[in-house]
């Protein structure tokens, strides 16, 4: 059970492809509803860390790339507790077909400003269905 | 016979799960149509990620983490 703002990890992907690593998701919406026919119950975004300073600072440069900080207490990469959401990216997924754990969640008022990084900004976005 | 404590403590109680969820507010969804450029598999998304490695108390669900915004760009 999760919610729009909640942060999850998700262990297992649609058919069990482990291809995929554990990859963290922001929940940014929480309502149900119908894909190219698919049902799905939850759209995200996916976060990222940095490999390095280089990497950080070009990652940082792309418009669709929203900066985020969290208070976990010491990440492998150590990076300052700083990442980024892919804003261009939506995956959309139904819970029944993906195995995922709640981490955390995302201060109200940030999602707000990714929300409104997203809508003001020009940047194309790609959905992700294979996970329906 | 109903048990009023208990209703008066789950009433606050979905008050208070109301009150949090009523703080998130929803995007437009609708608005980016016009955005939506392509498909892509999980894979190719996410080939450019680099996962965030939690450290295992949030793994192993003893803390919970928070996401704030970075202050500076």
């Amino acid at each position: 059970m999760c919610k729009i703002g909640d942060i999850i990890l998700i262990k297992k992907y649609k058919d069990g492809n482990n291809k995929i690593g554990r990859h963290s998701f922001i929940v940014i919406d929480d309502r149900k509803g119908v894909i190219e026919g698919l049902p799905y119950d939850m759209i995200c975004n996916v976060l990222s860390s940095f490999k390095s300073e280089a990497q950080k600072y070009r990652k940082l440069r792309y418009d669709g790339n929203f900066p985020i900080s969290h208070d976990d207490t010491v990440t492998n990469p150590h990076n300052e507790n700083n990442g980024y959401a892919k804003a261009d990216q939506l995956y959309y997924f139904n819970k029944d077909k993906i195995d995922y754990q709640v981490i955390g969640n995302i201060l109200p008022e940030i999602l707000n400003l990714l929300f409104e990084f997203i809508a003001e900004s020009n940047f194309p976005i790609v959905e992700i269905i294979d996970n329906l | 016979m109903k048990d009023t404590k208990n209703e008066i403590q789950n009433d606050k109680e979905e008050l208070n799960m109301n009150a949090t969820v009523q703080e998130y507010g929803y995007l437009d969804l609708s608005k980016l149509r016009t955005r939506i450029s392509k498909t892509i598999s999980t894979e190719k998304a996410l080939q450019d990620v680099t996962p965030i490695n939690w450290s295992n108390d949030i793994l192993y669900g003893e803390k919970k983490v928070q996401i704030s915004k970075v202050k500076d760009k």
